[in-house]
């Protein structure tokens, strides 16, 4: 009977696993498939069962040497560090305010109503606005654009770690010598560090992967990596070799850092809502 | 190190009366323990007079000086929290020197007094550390060296010893009411822990729903209680209370099992109280003692060491009783077992206000008023 229990303990951890290989093997094998296709040679990008062949390099140094993308990258990453940047100076005090003064959890989740809304509302005021400040196809105007979603995602996402930090704390400074807003940034702020550190990296990723206000608001010189990407497709076709490229440079390093991070992720998506 | 006065301090949150009208006067150098059962307004009184919290109304004073209105930094005062506040990206010396540093004293003095401070409570070798590196016991004393270090007007402390295990929070009481002798200063000590507050204190202010009860040495409040209330909550095992009427200077409990005779006392319903620890065998007092002799049953006995709980049946009543580890000997749960009482360490209350009703032997050695 013992020995029965344990074959199905080990028949159950078989099956177990053998789902967990397949599905990291649906959730990987874009990645390996674009990984593949970005070395292909341009003659036989667009067949996809084909997976001998001779490694080229020329989709890299098509995409790096001879066309915008290190251009749009850099505009990315301007955009990207730009909106942290302010996001963290306007969402730091925001969730320190939501967690230290009493707030509901209704006023709470209302941070998160414009993330409720499609973006769709939102973009054409924005387009309007921007137009009348003249920053269509300005990369202001695309970090004011990206402003709107990520402050309230930063917000959030720091309540949660302000809420762990024992009100103590900033008494202790208060009484030590500091005023309130002493206490906030000598003691409180950099008890949060690990808390700042992830929302500043999910506030980058949601901008550096933003595809949708980036392609109305810009066009020329200030378009960011994603609509980059689509630009391969052109009226020739889509250029599969050098999107594929281009995708891994915008994917591969969102996932290294969020691999680093996850565990203040995870806490940080759960914002002030754990505590209800 | 100057007195502290509080005059008519009252706080509200909301419609809700936390403290109301607390009058009350601190001496140079003494030690008062606000204690009082969970949510009688005993940290909520401290973080006022830290400046934590504003006052609803009323006025703080330290010595001369009027805080009422003061930001905590201005108030000259240090504070050691329940869960110790200890900064967590600070070493031990930064946590110690934080507060003077953010009062501009120059850096050769500030290490002069975190190394005199930290060597005075044995943590110099701690001064490099994280607090997550150090033991309970170790950030406790971090953070009485960082309140010490800045050589304040007032100490304040919220219930510093409760995180710690029984055999630790006995050692630091000892160290604390140490450097209390060797640093005269004016501290307020908030506990809910009875027996912390007679260990230490010079003074006990007993609150309750945002009142005071009563204030005195641990010996007024241990053998005078104003009300029921402090006799309830002050003494462990807590006082026994049993409901009777005095009629004629008599008093006789409802269940009849208890006589006395009264003095000077009102006819009416009364509580009498006695003490566990003042019902005795009757070998311990003299003849002329012996104000009243029961005949009881033992119901149950905890052996706490050297002295031992034992419940008592008398004519259905419970009374517990402390009895020392020697007459033990020869009884055991359901025997029978004789015992006296002291009628001169009777408590006798009204039973509608609760209000202590009796003078009593100690009260005249003591010149205390009934």
């Amino acid at each position: 009977m013992e020995r029965f229990q344990h074959l199905r303990g080990r028949t159950s951890n078989l099956f177990l696993e053998s789902l967990l290989i397949v599905a990291l093997a649906v959730v990987l094998f874009p990645f390996v498939w674009i990984f593949v296709t970005s070395l292909k040679p341009p003659d036989l990008v667009a067949v996809p069962d084909v997976w001998i062949f001779e490694i080229s390099g020329i989709n890299w140094r098509n995409v790096l040497l001879e066309s915008n993308i290190p251009q749009n990258i850099i505009n990315s990453l301007v955009v990207g560090v730009v909106t942290v940047l302010i996001a963290l100076a306007v969402g730091c005090p925001a969730a320190y305010s939501f967690s230290r003064f009493k707030s509901s959890a209704a006023t709470r989740f209302s941070i998160l109503a414009a993330e409720m809304m499609p973006p769709a509302i939102m973009i054409l005021p924005i387009f309007l606005l921007l137009y009348q400040l003249s920053l269509i196809d300005t990369l202001w105007g695309v970090i004011l654009a990206h402003l709107t979603f990520v402050i309230p995602v930063v917000t959030w996402f720091l309540i949660g770690f302000f809420d762990e930090v024992p009100r103590e704390l900033e008494d202790q400074a208060m009484i030590d010598g500091c005023t309130h807003f002493q206490a906030f940034y000598k003691v409180i702020l950099p008890v949060v560090r690990p808390g700042l550190a992830a929302a500043a990296i999910f506030g980058f990723v949601l901008s550096w992967n933003d595809m949708f206000y980036a392609l109305i608001l810009t066009g020329g010189e200030s378009k960011t990596l994603p609509v980059a990407i689509a630009g391969f497709w052109t009226f020739r076709g889509v250029e599969m070799g050098k999107m594929a490229v281009a995708i891994l440079i915008a994917i591969v390093p969102v996932l290294i850092v969020s691999f680093f991070v996850q565990k203040h992720l995870v806490r940080g998506l759960g914002g002030g809502a754990v505590k209800y | 190190m100057p007195k502290i006065t509080l005059e008519n301090i009252q706080k509200k949150f909301g419609k809700n009366t936390v403290l109301d009208g607390i009058d009350l006067e601190l001496g140079e150098g003494e030690f008062t323990v606000l204690v009082g059962p969970s949510g009688c307004g005993k940290t909520t009184l401290l973080r006022l007079i830290a400046g934590l919290d504003q006052v609803s109304a009323g006025k703080i004073l330290i010595g001369d000086r009027d805080v009422t209105r003061l930001e905590p930094r201005e108030r000259d005062i240090a504070m050691v929290f329940q869960n110790y506040a200890l900064y967590p990206h600070m070493s031990v010396y930064e946590n110690m020197s934080f507060g003077l540093k953010a009062r501009g004293v120059d850096a050769g003095e500030v290490k002069r007094r975190v190394i005199q401070v930290a060597e005075m409570l044995g943590i110099e070798i701690l001064l490099n550390r994280k607090p997550k590196e150090l033991s309970g016991g170790q950030q406790q004393r971090v953070a009485i060296g960082r309140a010490v270090v800045r050589d304040p007007s007032l100490f304040l402390f919220d219930e510093p010893l409760s995180n710690l295990d029984a055999k630790l929070r006995t050692e630091m009481r000892t160290e604390l009411l140490k450097l209390h002798r060797e640093l005269h200063a004016t501290t307020v000590y908030v506990t809910h822990d009875q027996e912390e507050a007679m260990s230490m204190g010079d003074r006990i202010v007993v609150l309750n729903d945002g009142v005071i009860q009563q204030r005195g040495t641990p010996r007024d409040i241990y053998f005078h209680p104003v009300n029921l209330l402090v006799a309830g909550f002050i003494g462990s095992p807590s006082m026994n209370m049993l409901h009777g009427k005095i009629s004629g200077d008599r008093f006789a409990s409802l269940d009849g099992a208890i006589v006395v005779e009264t003095k000077n006392l009102p006819d009416g319903d009364v509580i009498l109280g006695i003490r566990p620890e003042d019902i005795h065998q009757p070998a311990d007092l003299t003849a002329e003692q012996h104000g009243c002799v029961l005949n009881c049953r033992i119901d149950v006995i905890e052996l706490l060491g050297a002295r031992a709980i034992i419940t008592l049946i008398v004519v259905g009543v419970e009374l517990r009783a402390v009895i020392e580890e020697r007459y033990l000997k020869g009884i055991s749960e359901g025997s029978d077992l004789i015992v006296v009482f002291d009628p001169d360490r009777f408590h006798f209350f009204d039973a509608v206000t609760g209000r202590r009703l009796n003078r009593d032997r100690f009260d005249e050695e003591q010149g205390i008023d009934g």
